[in-house]
C-alpha cells in the first residue's frame, strides 16, 4: 500500500482505504476524563483529524501518572493536564485539523446536561463509576451516543451505546458498586499496555459512530492475564433505572451520584 | 452440571450459586456483572441465585478505573 500525504483525513492514511459516505469529520466530540484512558485516546481522535475535540479535566500531572497517561512527561508534573495534553496533542500533530476546547472541570450533574447537549458525541476515560453513571445517565437523557471505557489492573472494558436507545451501561452495570468491591487505577494500579488497549478499542467504537457504522450495544472487555479479547451482545433490561419500562432516572440530580460509600463524581 | 461461561464450558458442582460459581473461578478481586441465559442477575442476587444445567453465563468485570 502507499502511503499517501493528507492533512486533513490522518486517520485514512493508507492510499485504498475507502473514505465511508458517512464520516463526518466535522463531528464534536467531548472526552471526559484525560487520564489512562483518555490520553492515548485523544491522541488517536487528533490523528484522525476530528472536528472537534473538548477535553474535560481538572486534575494535575502526578510522576504516578506518566506510565500510562502517554501525552505527559516528567517535565509536566504539577502542571494542569489539559494545558500539558493539549500542548502535547499539538506539538504531536501539528498538521491535524482538529480544534481543541479545553474545560478545567469534571463532569458534574450541575454541568452535565449542557456540557453533552453541545456535542455529537461523548467519550469517557474517567477514573470513577459516579462520573460514568452520570455520563451514562445524561447521554441517554440527552440522546447523545456515547462510548464509555474503564481500565484497572490487567483488565478494560468499552461499550458504545445508541443515542437514547437500549441497551444501555446500566443494563449491565445496574448501579453504583459500594466502594469496598471497587478499586480504582490510583489505589489497585493498572497497565499502561492494557489502558492503550482500552483506549484503542475506545477509538474503534468512537470512529465507528462518526463513520455511521456503530457498534452499539455490545461491550468488549479484554483481560490482560488470559490474553482474551471478548465481544459481547447486552440485551436490555425491562426494569433498568435508565431505559426500562418505568424509569427511576428521569433527570439529573447529586444524590444518585453519592452512594453511600462511594466518593462524588 | 455443565454451565458455558464467556463461551467456555466449565464442569461445576450441582446447585452452585452465582456468587459460589465467581468463587469458584476465582473472580473475587473486584464486582461484576453477570448474565444468566441472556438475562442479568442483579448484583444483590449473585449469593442467592442457584445455577442449572446448560446453563450460559456471560460475566464481564465491572471496573471503573481510567
Amino acid at each position: 500500500m502507499v502511503r499517501i500525504k493528507t492533512k486533513t483525513t490522518g486517520v485514512f492514511c493508507e492510499k485504498g482505504f475507502k473514505l465511508p459516505v458517512n464520516y463526518r469529520k466535522d463531528a464534536k466530540v467531548l472526552l471526559v476524563g484525560l487520564g489512562g484512558l483518555g490520553c492515548p485516546t485523544a491522541l488517536m481522535l487528533t490523528r484522525a483529524g476530528i472536528g472537534e475535540l473538548r477535553v474535560l479535566d481538572d486534575d494535575v500531572v502526578e510522576a504516578s501518572n506518566l506510565h500510562r497517561q502517554i501525552l505527559f512527561s516528567q517535565d509536566d508534573v504539577g502542571k494542569d493536564k489539559l494545558v500539558a495534553g493539549v500542548a502535547a496533542l499539538r506539538r504531536l500533530c501539528p498538521d491535524s485539523p482538529t480544534r481543541f476546547e479545553p474545560i478545567q472541570s469534571r463532569l458534574l450533574p450541575d454541568n452535565a446536561r449542557e456540557l453533552v447537549r453541545e456535542v455529537d458525541i461523548v467519550v469517557e476515560g474517567s477514573d470513577n463509576f459516579a462520573t460514568k453513571f452520570l455520563c451514562a445517565d445524561t447521554c441517554f437523557l440527552e440522546k447523545k451516543p456515547v462510548v464509555q471505557g474503564a481500565a484497572v489492573r490487567w483488565i478494560t472494558t468499552a461499550l458504545s451505546t445508541d443515542p437514547g436507545g437500549r441497551p444501555c451501561y446500566r443494563c449491565l452495570f445496574e448501579d453504583l458498586p459500594a466502594q469496598d468491591q471497587a478499586p480504582n487505577c490510583a489505589e489497585a494500579g493498572v497497565l499502561g499496555s492494557v489502558v492503550g488497549f482500552g483506549a484503542a478499542l475506545m477509538v474503534e467504537l468512537t470512529l465507528r459512530v462518526v463513520h455511521g457504522c456503530p457498534d452499539y450495544g455490545h461491550v468488549y472487555s479484554y483481560d490482560g492475564r488470559l490474553d482474551r479479547l471478548r465481544r459481547h451482545k447486552l440485551f436490555s433490561r425491562d426494569n433498568c433505572a435508565l431505559c426500562g419500562h418505568q424509569p427511576e432516572i428521569v433527570g439529573i440530580g447529586w444524590s444518585a451520584y453519592m452512594g453511600e460509600n462511594c466518593e462524588s463524581p | 452440571m455443565r454451565v458455558t461461561v464467556n463461551g467456555n464450558e466449565h464442569s461445576v458442582p450441582e446447585g452452585l450459586t452465582v456468587r459460589g460459581l465467581l468463587d469458584h473461578l476465582g473472580l473475587t478481586e473486584g464486582p461484576v456483572a453477570v448474565e444468566r441465559n441472556r438475562n442479568v442477575v442483579p448484583r444483590a442476587e449473585h449469593a442467592a441465585v442457584a445455577l442449572s444445567d446448560e446453563d450460559v453465563l456471560e460475566i464481564v468485570h465491572f471496573v471503573g478505573g481510567g
